[in-house]
């Protein structure tokens, strides 16, 4: 091999293995800059006071930071906030007082007080949210949605 | 050689489609590029450009993310900066790369001024060149102010006042870039308009233009006698001497230059990296059109000219730019002037040596100043 030979060949190996890396890295990059990121911002808002959720009884909240949730207060007091939206087709959800679980009217899903699926078609429990009672306020932490 | 049933069927599909004669490319790839090319100092012309693509392609990303309008420009950019995956890097990159670029052209510019390259034939050349300068400087200006933070913001209303200033055309000129008497929330949009779609259209026909006029007056060569300067070699009468040309003052364009380019693609490349990392882009407090920051300064590039405000009365000043201004994109036909006086002038050489130590002065002075 002549030695001009050889030295072009190194070099163009020396150039390969710095570029194809390098764009492949900036390739790389560039992709996961044009998935936008997923907004994860929460906050805890004030929900309602205990006066207005007796004990065994539910109520929907609409449009709580761009969610729909619904709040229910257990026998031993507990109180659950969860989505009001089915995880079916996207009905309202509704507290059955007497059964003390939540019923999606549309096509009978059954959903308990934690929103584990009980009966009917719903694929997925219904999301829950963190709650905390102070005195008489229940807060809630829920994901900001933008209008 | 091969029969043409030896071309592979996708070539024949395509040659049939676009008949070219691919020969008539290698031919034109072959520009003749005189020996002084292999000199680094020698590759500022090319440099810009290969900026100029970066800059397109991460300005296209950024617009991905990025929302023209005074509610929620800073705010995007601060996602961009802070969230999007990679987004400080684009956005530290096209930075650093529009900082680059005025250096660049301005380099190039001083480059081509003290070897007279561009002496008869090549003064319309030159002139592009001025505009193509002038452009990249309004990229900076209204890029800067995209950003939307208290510096650009009160940047785009110094900049928009001087530029009213302006004798004859400033009031106009002033209110086309505001949309308005003052800086208003059409301003922004505006700008972003400027930045992204009429500014590259016009950067695009001038770079078309400026490579044009270089590839037909070949690149000047540097210790040639004036007799060859002023008939330049193209490639048309080349191919029919059939001597391609002469490899003791000449190498090929394709792939000798181009590989020297992509070298210094690279090393551009890797340089930004370096930059956006150790230096990402700054990002102050969002504009407050009703609070001015106590020190404001412009980007670097602008500083000789802020200093030079601040030294005359603004009539003065802006008498004193347009002067300059026009001397510098007439310069080859006064430098002409000048030499079929006195061929052996060095009044020119003089005069850019005045105006680069002046130039330089006076952005020292503005960076070290405080006030």
């Amino acid at each position: 091999m002549a030695e001009t030979d050889r030295r072009e060949f190194l070099v163009n190996l020396l150039l390969a293995v710095s570029v194809i890396p390098g764009f492949g890295l900036a390739a790389r990059h560039v992709l996961r800059y044009l998935v936008p990121p997923k907004r994860e911002r929460t906050a805890e808002v004030l929900l309602a006071r205990l006066s207005q959720l007796p004990v065994g009884t539910g109520r929907e909240f609409k449009g709580v930071m761009g969610n729909d949730l619904i709040a229910a207060r257990l026998p031993n007091g507990e109180v659950k906030v969860l989505s009001s939206i089915c995880t079916h087709l996207g009905c309202h959800v509704q507290w059955d007082q007497v059964a003390g679980n939540f019923l999606c009217p549309c096509h009978l899903g059954r959903f308990d007080a934690s929103g584990k699926v009980l009966a009917g078609p719903p694929p997925a429990p219904l999301p829950r949210y963190p709650v905390r009672v102070a005195g008489e306020d229940v807060y809630v932490t829920v994901p900001v949605k933008e209008a | 050689m091969r029969t043409p049933r030896q071309v592979p069927k996708w070539l024949a599909f395509l040659r049939e489609r676009v008949p070219v004669n691919i020969e008539v490319f290698e031919e034109l790839s072959k520009e003749p590029i005189p020996h002084h090319m292999k000199n680094w100092w020698y590759c500022l012309g090319g440099t810009p450009l290969m900026l100029f693509a970066i800059q397109v392609v991460t300005g296209i990303l950024l617009t991905f993310y990025y929302r023209p309008s005074p509610e929620e420009a800073y705010a995007s950019v601060r996602m961009i900066t802070e969230e999007v995956p990679f987004g400080w890097w684009i956005r530290s990159v096209h930075h650093w790369a529009a900082n680059l670029m005025v250096l660049a052209v301005g380099l190039h510019a001083i480059r081509v001024f003290f070897t007279g390259a561009y002496r008869k034939p090549r003064e319309l050349n030159w002139m592009v060149g001025v505009g193509l300068l002038f452009t990249t400087l309004g990229f900076a200006f209204t890029g800067y102010a995209l950003v939307y933070d208290q510096l650009s913001y009160w940047a785009a209303t110094v900049g928009t006042n001087v530029a009213e200033q302006f004798p004859v055309l400033g009031p106009y000129l002033a209110k086309l870039l505001r949309g308005g008497e003052v800086v208003n929330p059409t301003t922004l949009t505006r700008f972003f308009v400027f930045h992204v779609g009429a500014m590259p259209t016009l950067m695009a026909i001038l770079l078309g233009l400026h490579i044009f006029l270089l590839r037909i007056h070949g690149v000047m060569e540097l210790d040639a006698p004036p007799e060859v300067q002023e008939t330049p070699l193209t490639v048309e009468e080349d191919r029919e001497g059939k001597k391609r040309f002469d490899p003791n003052r000449f190498f090929a364009f394709f792939p000798d230059h181009v590989t020297t380019e992509l070298l210094v693609g690279m090393f551009l490349l890797t340089l930004l990296t370096v930059l956006a990392m150790v230096f990402p882009a700054h990002l102050g407090q969002a504009a407050n059109p009703d609070q001015t920051p106590l020190h404001i300064k412009p980007e670097w590039y602008f500083y000789p000219v802020f200093r030079w405000l601040k030294l005359v009365p603004l009539g003065v000043a802006m008498a004193g730019l347009l002067l300059g201004g026009l001397l510098f994109l007439f310069w080859p036909f006064v430098d002409g002037a000048i030499r079929r006086r006195n061929p052996k002038s060095e009044l020119g050489t003089l005069v850019g040596a005045s105006a680069a130590v002046l130039l330089l002065v006076f952005l020292v002075w503005e960076a070290l100043a405080t006030h």
